[in-house]
């Protein structure tokens, strides 16, 4: 068997390895170079030495090989080719000492198995990066066309706020002008409405938010409006309001709900000038809820108040939409209405922020 | 509380170093496999075999030794770093030594690699000096036998090296190079 394996056939076989082969002898003359190896050097081997192939911008290992060429032992060496269509690329090799005719040479094997682990991970690294960035840049964009997306929103946020201005000046014009007392009252009554709807926008607008409101800030707003035009001159009105965020989707209705039971004990609470008090409060009720308090000192109220008036109906429905509960208690010594409502995001409360007194 | 400098804790320098070289070859061993491992452990052999015959060389003030004052240096250097080598015989074959203690005492059991580190700075310095050898580790304390018996081979015998054996050239302007 080991007859076959003739010279032709062995030097056959080793020109063809995908590895590189070199042999050197010991003053680093290439002696012989496969063709995978011959692609790292440039033009004929003939009196090429180690040194012209490989760069020496590094020369430890150079240097090394003496040792790899004094001993049989095997031994590793990363040698970078300097010229050919593999400049640049270092090559892991196994190197060691041959003893041939008393002669020794060095013989280098490209040991890519060596490599390979690292090749791998490089690989996975570099694809982990190209997907990192990749993903970057759409985030990037997402985040420019969520940009562009908050910005025509807050533009129309804007302009709702200016149309609702528009539109309460045009009732209040509407309102100055009618002798009818009740159609006065009617209007009053919308005006303050659409006043109550308008905050929100005045907040959401100043704040250059979108979908996000201040509690405590709308709340104090509505009843300094209030306070200025349909607040009789013996009412004061207080307040002690949390600092919570509220969704808009919230904060319109309760908004909304808030002007009307104002309104009403501002209207049927303190008859014939009795001077009074209206306490609006917010506070936290448990840990996801809020609950806004209304409490006034004055005659109290009678009946069912689901049983009276157009206001009524809009405050439960308003109190509907919001998803809460809405109670009144009354005596002679005042009426004091409750709404408890749920609350999804208890961790941005700011803390309870009292207010002072509005009142001139 | 503890005072931990008080405490008997078998902690100090050379124990140090030697505990890390271990874990350094251990961790290679066990990450490229014992084989390349050796190779990486026998190129720092082979530097400090150098290193270690330049010493010597400086100290005594001469460029070559004989025979018997290359074992000699042998065991001299394994003293000198905690070793307990003795030779054996010394003809012009071949220079046997044993070795009750390894430099790395008990830390050498199942690292094989680390004989390397003996293997190369033997093989170095003999063939730099007496032009070849080949280092036979019959014994070694790292493959679990109570001492190690090392042949060092001068000349060479026929073309074929088992393979469990290396062969040492000397390297060029050294003593033994023509």
């Amino acid at each position: 068997m080991a007859n076959a394996l003739t010279h032709t056939l062995c030097q056959g076989i080793v020109s063809r390895l995908e590895q590189e082969i070199i042999l050197a002898d010991r003053s680093g003359r290439i002696l012989y170079a496969n063709e995978r190896a011959r692609e790292g050097i440039d033009g004929e081997i003939e009196e090429r030495r180690l040194r012209d192939i490989f760069s020496d911008t590094d020369p430890a290992p150079l240097e090394k090989l003496d040792y790899a060429m004094s001993s049989t032992q095997w031994m590793p060496a990363n040698l970078t080719f300097a010229h050919g269509s593999l400049a640049g690329v270092e090559v892991k090799f196994r190197a060691r000492g041959y003893r041939e005719d008393g002669q020794v040479r060095l013989l280098l094997i490209g040991d890519r198995n060596r490599d390979e682990g690292f090749r791998q991970l490089r690989d996975l690294v570099r694809r982990l990066n190209d997907e990192l960035a990749e993903k970057r840049d759409l985030a990037h964009r997402l985040q420019r066309a969520l940009d562009s997306e908050a910005n025509l929103h807050r533009e129309l946020i804007h302009r709702v706020k200016n149309n609702l201005a528009l539109l309460t000046a045009l009732v209040s014009l509407r309102r100055n002008a009618t002798p009818d007392e009740a159609v006065e009252q009617a209007l009053k009554d919308l005006e303050m409405r659409i006043h109550a709807i308008r905050a929100v926008h005045d907040i959401l607008d100043q704040a250059g938010e979108i979908s996000k409101v201040q509690a405590g800030e709308l709340i104090r707003a509505l009843c300094s409006q209030l306070d200025n035009s349909v607040m009789p001159e013996n009412v004061t009105v207080e307040n002690e309001l949390l600092d919570v965020t509220l969704d808009v989707d919230k904060a319109t209705p309760l908004s909304l709900l808030i002007n009307e039971l104002i309104t009403n004990a501002a209207k049927h609470a303190f008859p014939e000038g009795k001077p009074g008090t209206i306490v609006v409060s917010l506070q936290k009720n448990g840990e996801d809820k809020l609950e806004v308090g209304i409490v006034d000192n004055g005659r109290g109220a009678q009946g069912d108040f689901t049983q009276v008036g157009t206001g009524s109906r809009i405050i439960e429905a308003l109190a509907d939409q919001i998803g809460g509960e809405l109670k009144r208690v009354s005596d002679d010594k005042g009426t004091h209405w409750s709404f408890i409502f749920p609350h999804d995001k208890p961790e941005e409360d700011a803390g309870l922020e009292r207010g002072g007194a509005l009142q001139e | 509380m503890n005072e931990m400098k008080k405490l008997d804790v078998p902690i100090e320098r050379d124990w140090f170093f030697r505990r890390m070289i271990r874990t350094f070859a251990k961790s290679l061993e066990e990450t490229v496999g014992v084989s390349e491992a050796s190779g990486y452990v026998a190129l720092v052999g082979s530097e400090m075999g150098q290193w270690i015959e330049s010493e010597y060389q400086k100290s005594a003030d001469e460029d070559c030794f004989g025979r018997e004052e290359v074992a000699e240096m042998l065991v001299d250097l394994k003293r000198r770093i905690g070793g307990d080598f003795h030779i054996v015989s010394v003809d012009e074959n071949r220079i046997v030594l044993g070795n009750r203690k390894c430099p790395f005492d008990e830390l050498a059991i199942g690292r094989p690699s680390l004989c390397q580190m003996t293997s190369n700075v033997f093989g170095r310095i003999t063939a730099n000096q007496l032009g070849y050898a080949r280092i036979e580790l019959e014994e070694t304390i790292a493959k679990g036998h109570d001492g190690c018996h090392i042949v060092i081979h001068l000349k060479p015998d026929g073309d074929t090296t088992p393979e469990d054996q290396h062969e040492f050239y000397p390297q060029e302007e050294s003593c033994a190079s023509e």
